[in-house]
């Protein structure tokens, strides 16, 4: 049975794989190309360095690279949303396929992706020195693990509440909990921030030594692009996954229940008994 | 009579519930897997460096990017 959700779930992530690939092409890649651009502009004019030798051209980067991370990170997110579907499919009154999977789809977007991005959000090339590259992941890495740490705390509240009190105060509880941890680290964890930026005297020092800011719509436009393609991602692995392991988990109540329709239409009702 | 069976077989309940004996070892592999094809789209070649050089970082370059990851 697990080898076979586990199949459903990367089938799933594979085509949102796709989807969230489409988005990226569609909204990411022209800011991409604006901060690519934005990059170019200033090692030639401010710092007059030499560019770098391409490794991988930027249309490959921005076609086959781009689907080949889109499709490896939905089939990824794919196959963990099976395993953990797998972990609370049939527990805590979750007897339902479809809305479990939607669930676990909803608190994934908002444990691995939205609430560490809100604190360290996506930069588009031309963003970050190279020499803090360590320092920025590990924090992202960290934010990713007490969310994840976090809303798994808040589900096992959750679980042990509903025994005890109403779902919806259980509900509220377990989200305090979720609440509760995320305000901690948010204010214990250091912000960072390397967006260009050139002084502005009384209202802002220049960051990273730039003496030119990066235009902050295409940085705006850039974020959006990227919070979408998670959410398509996110969504789609939990629509799909769903309708996949309710045909998988639940086969008998379809045809049993067009069955009972039938039957109920066969009855004459007007017919002397 | 055909009505009662109908009857029968919609009032059993579906409980079906993957085992933890079952689950944990799937949970284990496939999960550290997993991981690791986040870990190679996410940062290798980035803030870490298994296999070296800059060849799968500048491949996987727009996605790192627009996924939200750090990417230099």
């Amino acid at each position: 049975m697990m080898r076979k959700l586990l199949v459903r779930g990367l089938l799933a992530g594979l085509l949102a794989g796709l989807f969230g690939f489409g988005v990226a092409k569609i909204m990411g890649e022209p800011q991409v190309e604006k901060a690519v651009a934005f990059e170019r502009y200033v090692a030639d004019n401010i710092h007059h360095e030499a560019p770098d030798a391409d490794l991988v051209s930027r249309s490959v980067q921005s076609s086959a690279g781009l689907g080949t991370g889109a499709l490896i990170y939905g089939i990824a997110l794919g196959g963990i949303s099976a395993l953990v579907f797998a972990g609370i499919y049939g527990r805590g009154g979750m007897t339902k396929a479809k809305p479990t999977a939607a669930l676990v789809g909803l608190c994934g977007f908002v444990a691995v992706y939205l609430v560490p991005v809100l604190k360290y959000p996506a930069n588009p090339p031309a963003i970050g020195q190279a020499d803090t590259i360590g320092r920025r992941t590990a924090l992202f890495v960290l934010m990713i693990v007490i969310s994840v740490a976090g809303m798994t705390i808040a589900a096992i509240a959750w679980r042990r509440l509903i025994d005890r009190t109403s779902r919806w105060n259980a509900t509220l509880s377990a989200g305090l909990i979720y609440v509760a941890i995320i305000a901690i680290a948010y204010v214990a964890l250091p912000g960072i921030n390397e967006v260009p930026q050139a002084a502005i005297p009384g209202i802002t020092n220049a960051v990273t030594d730039a003496t030119i800011t990066f235009p902050p719509t295409i940085l705006w436009k850039f974020r959006v692009a990227s919070i979408l393609i998670q959410l398509i991602l996110w969504t789609g692995i939990g629509l799909t996954f769903g309708w996949l392991a309710e045909r998988l988990l639940e086969p008998v109540t379809r045809p049993a229940r067009r069955f009972t329709r039938a039957r109920v239409d066969d009855i004459d009702l007007a017919a002397p008994r | 009579m055909s009505t009662m069976s109908v009857a029968l077989r919609e009032s059993t309940p579906i409980s079906i519930k993957i085992p933890v004996r079952e689950l944990m070892p799937w949970a284990l592999f496939t999960g550290v897997l997993m991981l690791f094809l986040m870990y190679i789209v996410g940062a290798e070649q980035g803030a870490s460096s298994i296999l070296g050089g800059h060849m799968l970082h500048e491949w996987v370059h727009d996605a790192r990017h627009l996924l939200g990851f750090p990417c230099h």
